[in-house]
């Protein structure tokens, strides 16, 4: 199947699982009418429950589904959709809360009955794993702490909201679609072991072991794993794994980085990371001998997604060089001959993180490089300041049709970079970049 | 390009969901309402239990599941139920006792089988006050 069929399949498949308790409902036998607006309301609580459910599937890391779209995408969508089943769900409520107040019984929890305070502490639940992650960060939440909490909120939010269903009990009376609302809830259960079980099972048969630790320039540091008792991971260039160290799979303390070795050589794999966050700051400390796990390969960040490209152009800034290193060592090792542009953004000359290995390459391939530096040395030549859409003109190839275009790097600058290549003509749909902000 | 289809395919999720829930909420509620069945003329209870029995029904959070002109949960109305039941039936249907525990689902007969420790005083003014209960609901 080709991507683009898969991803329509898969996005079909997704819109399906959210409608089916709706259709289910549909299909009767349903108690008689209750009011319209009671009626939608109770719909309302059964699409946002739906659609809550679902979001175990997005973030349980299927590679095959994930691959049409890039698991950084369907990362971004479990947020727009967690916002539209917190909207359903809020919409139940409150349509009830309007129309038949008296419905809703008293709020103090020691004289409602149980299934109704369930109903109460799944939409509180929810609401709170919701802010708590849109706005984690200025609420000054831990990530490690937040991963653990959101897991077990959620779940939480979801066991109360299906004892609120059961609890009410009107649609599901008949047998069947009680049985229905029970696979339902198990399915999430069986995520929920799949990703905290099985999957860190297998991960932890296939150890890895780090081979070499060595320090880059721009307080960086390349980190290269060899495979354990098996034949490695087979990877696209440009992709990334989760990576897990001085841990166990089962703990969860694992961190997404890009590949920046060669996809075209097995088994040794190079991870280049700079010392930004609390975890990343511990990189130099780690000694070669070491155990490492890994989750991947994610992403569709690559040029394999595109072998009919004519060349490429890559706009890097710091330490987003990684998978634009592996993209241009993987086209090298290929005996790749289609033109290649690489525009490298740093602050000084001396952070250049791969400078010596890029100017190597350049005699590999048809590469043309320009570095822009923001405090460049007194004597620089080459390009200064930052990157838009002057620069790019000065180096993007004048006739780019068909060139697709790969941005790696921190947020001002991808953001840039889009706006200045759309002023120059690019069609939006040949500009690719990651979409992780997980610093 | 790829968060433009996100926002899109979130839209249709979201749009497509309340769209099947306005079905269902209008297929539920056709349009004009069935008529109600006719009233027949009930034996009017005495006035102080009827009050005895409307604020018994208030103080038990009885709206939580029934309703009576329009307030209260609408799931299962009370309006014209003085008219449709007499005070026997009317005393099964609130312990789900006799045949009403064969209509009501199991887990009606398990709620309302706490009923069956109301004083006899109690159980009479709920009675009283559903027999009050003749005109059929209006059309919601």
């Amino acid at each position: 199947m080709s991507p683009l069929s898969s991803a329509v399949a898969w996005v079909l498949v997704y819109l399906l699982l959210v409608a089916a308790p709706l259709l289910v409902l549909l299909a009767g036998p349903v108690p008689p009418g209750a009011g319209f607006w009671w009626d939608f309301s109770m719909a309302l609580g059964f699409a946002g429950m739906a659609m809550m459910g679902v979001q175990f599937a997005l973030t349980a890391r299927f590679r095959r589904a994930s691959a049409p779209f890039g698991i950084d995408i369907i990362y971004y969508f479990h947020r727009y959709a967690a916002l539209v089943a917190l909207g359903l769900l809020l919409a139940h409520y409150l349509i009830v809360r309007v129309d038949t107040p008296q419905a809703l019984g008293p709020l103090n929890p020691l004289a409602a009955p149980a299934y109704m305070s369930a109903g109460r502490i799944a939409l509180a639940l929810f609401a709170i794993v919701v802010v708590t992650s849109l706005w984690r960060k200025p609420l000054r939440i831990d990530y490690e702490r937040w991963r653990v909490w959101h897991a077990l909120l959620a779940t939480a939010a979801v066991v109360a909201a299906v004892a609120h269903i059961e609890g009410v009990g009107y649609y599901t009376a008949a047998p069947w679609k009680r049985w229905l609302w029970v696979a339902y809830t198990f399915f999430w259960v069986l995520l929920v072991l799949y990703v905290r079980l099985a999957k860190p099972w297998g991960m932890r048969r296939r150890p890895w072991r780090v081979i070499e630790v060595r320090p880059e320039r721009g307080s960086a540091w390349t980190l290269a794993l060899a495979p354990e008792g098996h034949t490695g991971m087979r990877f696209a260039p440009g992709q990334f794994a989760w990576l897990t160290l001085r841990g166990s799979p089962f703990r969860f303390e694992e961190h997404p980085f890009s590949f920046a070795s060669s996809a075209a050589q097995g088994g040794r794999l190079e991870f280049t990371i700079k010392a930004l966050g609390d975890f990343t700051r511990t990189i130099g400390t780690v000694q070669p001998g070491e155990r490492a796990y890994l989750d991947g390969p994610y992403g569709v960040f690559s040029i394999d997604r595109y072998p009919r490209a004519p060349g490429f152009v890559f706009v890097a800034g710091g330490v987003g060089i990684a998978p634009v290193m592996s993209m241009l060592r993987t086209a090298a090792d290929r005996g790749e001959r289609r033109p290649l542009t690489l525009v490298y953004a740093n602050d000084r000359w001396e952070d250049v993180i791969f400078r010596e290995d890029i100017e190597r390459l350049r005699g590999r391939l048809d590469l043309r490089v320009a570095h822009v530096l923001a405090a460049p040395p007194p004597d620089w030549t080459g390009e200064r300041g930052y990157v838009d859409e002057a620069l790019l003109a000065r180096h993007v190839p004048a006739a780019p049709g068909g060139f697709e275009y790969f941005l790696c790097g921190p947020r001002p600058l991808t953001d840039a970079a889009q706006r200045a290549l759309r002023a120059l003509g690019v069609p939006l749909a040949r500009v690719h970049f990651e979409l992780f902000d997980m610093a | 390009m790829r968060e433009f289809w996100v926002r899109i395919v979130a839209a249709i999720a979201g749009t497509g969901v309340v769209l099947l829930a306005l079905a269902f909420a209008w297929l539920q509620n056709p349009h004009p309402p069935a008529a109600a069945p006719a009233a027949a003329p009930p034996a009017a209870p005495a006035a102080a239990l009827v009050e005895a029995g409307r604020a018994f029904y208030a103080a038990e959070g009885c709206a939580m599941c029934h309703a009576i002109a329009g307030e209260g949960n609408p799931r299962f109305p009370l309006d014209g139920v003085g008219a449709r039941r007499d005070a026997a039936e009317l005393r099964d249907w609130i312990l789900a006792t006799g045949t009403a525990a064969e209509a009501l689902s199991a887990r009606a007969v398990r709620m309302k089988q706490g009923y069956r420790a109301l004083g006899e005083a109690e159980l009479e003014a709920l009675v009283a006050y559903m027999q009050s209960l003749t005109t059929p609901s209006l059309a919601p």
